[in-house]
């Protein structure tokens, strides 16, 4: 199961944030793997651990969680145009 | 009962009318006709599938019979458009059929240009416009380990990173001083040069191919100065012609492209253009992310609420990873110079007039960061 988490910038080394893991709030252990979405129209690739700051999507934001207003920042296209891809 | 809509085309346009038209309406009977296989792909992906591992098949996102089921549409593969009768408002296929259609939509794209060469090696030279063409490149390159380029634009480039980066030894040929020369001013182009040039590719610059031999064992290409170019494949990327055959011979008003109106409408009321064959109010634009704004602005208007099409300004990101690459020329025929600042870690060269407004930029390398905070401050290309 997938825990809610908030990324923070001190509560992570950076080889974990590298590896694409970061540590759930309530800290108990459990790990939530950061995926990447890809876009189908054009191959942009969504990754959760580095968001879409420049159009209001924080790093560590997970897909499910990006409003259905957001775009695909290179082609423009919906979010459900977007597949999940394995990292 | 009303003619269905009918779209020309099976690639990035005609599915992505298709799709917007589906999230607007379902009551509207939609037929697809595709000279190809008719499965769904994403093109930009050809030129850098090597690096990300990618195999012609696995680029197929759907093949026709799984699109058609989910976009609740007909698709009728490996069929061309003979002719279209605007005045009876119907197509005559290559099978023979006739088909009436209430609304057609041509999505036909582009060919490549070939250049007129000499030599005994010309019929060998490819072409990639689509997933076929690549599935063709991939098998002729599986023993070869040398590909020349003819061109060294957008596709030229992208192509010539993702063989270099994936140890092929790559010459790449263009009678400009520098790649993307039609996008980049030269302190931009020298930098992206020198970048591909680390990963491997060899430019031969301010240079045209006088002819193209096949031997046995080889291809060699000859250049203007005497230069030799051994090489196993010669790939050609010197531009894109956008396919206008069809609509001429249906009396259509064309140009460069297909001419339409901001509805993406032709000559012709009940037939609309968009993607790599049109020409929207002059400008021919053969991106992706064009085709997203012109799918959605068709879609609502076949779905019968008239919506011009508005383009804002649209970077275009270049598959080049050693050397990231974002660039967003300025409109042809606009006064104005690029002013460029580079160190070591990239180039942002901007586009101004003499009133100081930005027309476009090109940014490279780290400067990339730069192309959100700068794309707003861009004119909208059609609004």
């Amino acid at each position: 199961m997938l825990i809610p988490f908030k990324l923070t910038a001190h509560s992570n080394s950076s080889a974990e944030k590298s590896m694409g893991y970061v540590l759930p709030e309530n800290q108990t252990g459990q790990y939530y793997q950061m995926k990447k979405y890809q876009c189908n129209i054009c191959g942009f690739i969504y990754d959760e651990l580095l968001g879409d700051p420049a159009h209001g999507i924080a790093a560590g934001t997970r897909w499910e969680d990006i409003p259905e207003s957001w775009s695909c920042p290179e082609c423009g296209v919906n979010k459900a145009d977007f597949e999940m891809v394995e990292i | 009962m009303s003619q269905p809509i009918v779209i020309v085309g099976s690639g990035l346009a005609g599915y992505a009318v298709a799709r917007e038209l589906r999230r607007l309406t379902t009551d509207k009977a939609v037929v697809m006709i595709t000279a190809d296989h008719g499965g769904f792909y994403s093109k930009p992906m050809l030129s850098n599938a090597l690096s990300t591992g990618k195999t012609p098949e696995s680029i197929i996102n759907g093949d026709a019979e799984k699109m058609a089921a989910q976009l609740d549409i007909t698709i009728h593969s490996h069929t061309r458009v003979e002719a279209v009768d605007t005045s009876n408002q119907s197509i005559e296929l290559s099978n023979g059929e006739r088909l009436s259609y209430s609304a057609l939509v041509m999505a036909i794209g582009a060919d490549q240009v070939r250049l007129p060469l000499q030599g005994s090696g010309v019929s060998k030279i490819l072409t990639i416009n689509d997933v076929d063409d690549y599935k063709y490149f991939r098998d002729v390159l599986a023993d070869k380990k040398r590909v020349a380029i003819i061109g060294a634009g957008l596709i030229g480039c992208e192509f010539a990173n993702d063989l270099s980066a994936t140890g092929y030894q790559v010459d790449v040929i263009d009678i400009s001083p520098q790649p993307l020369g039609r996008l980049l001013p030269p302190e931009a182009g020298a930098y992206l040069q020198k970048k591909l040039e680390a990963v491997g590719v060899n430019f031969h610059f301010n240079m045209t191919v006088e002819s193209v031999d096949q031997s046995d064992t080889m291809m060699q290409l000859k250049l203007t100065n005497g230069e030799k170019v051994d090489t196993d494949i010669v790939l050609s990327s010197v531009g894109l012609t956008p396919r206008i055959n069809l609509a001429k011979k249906a009396g259509l008003l064309v140009n460069r492209g297909i001419v339409v109106n901001q509805l993406l409408q032709t000559s012709d009321e009940n037939i609309f253009a968009l993607g790599d064959c049109a020409e929207v109010e002059g400008k021919v634009l053969p991106f992706v992310m064009p085709i997203t704004h012109a799918a959605r602005a068709l879609a609502a208007t076949l779905a019968g609420k008239p919506t011009p099409v508005v383009y804002p300004a649209m970077p275009v990101l270049v598959k080049t990873p050693a050397c990231p690459t974002v660039v967003a020329p300025p409109e042809s025929g606009h006064a104005g110079e690029w002013r460029v600042e580079s160190n070591g870690e990239g180039v942002k060269a901007v586009f101004q007039n003499n009133s100081g407004n930005l027309l476009g930029f090109a940014l490279l390398g780290q400067a990339t960061a730069m192309k959100n905070e700068l794309a707003t401050k861009l004119p909208p290309i059609l609004n």
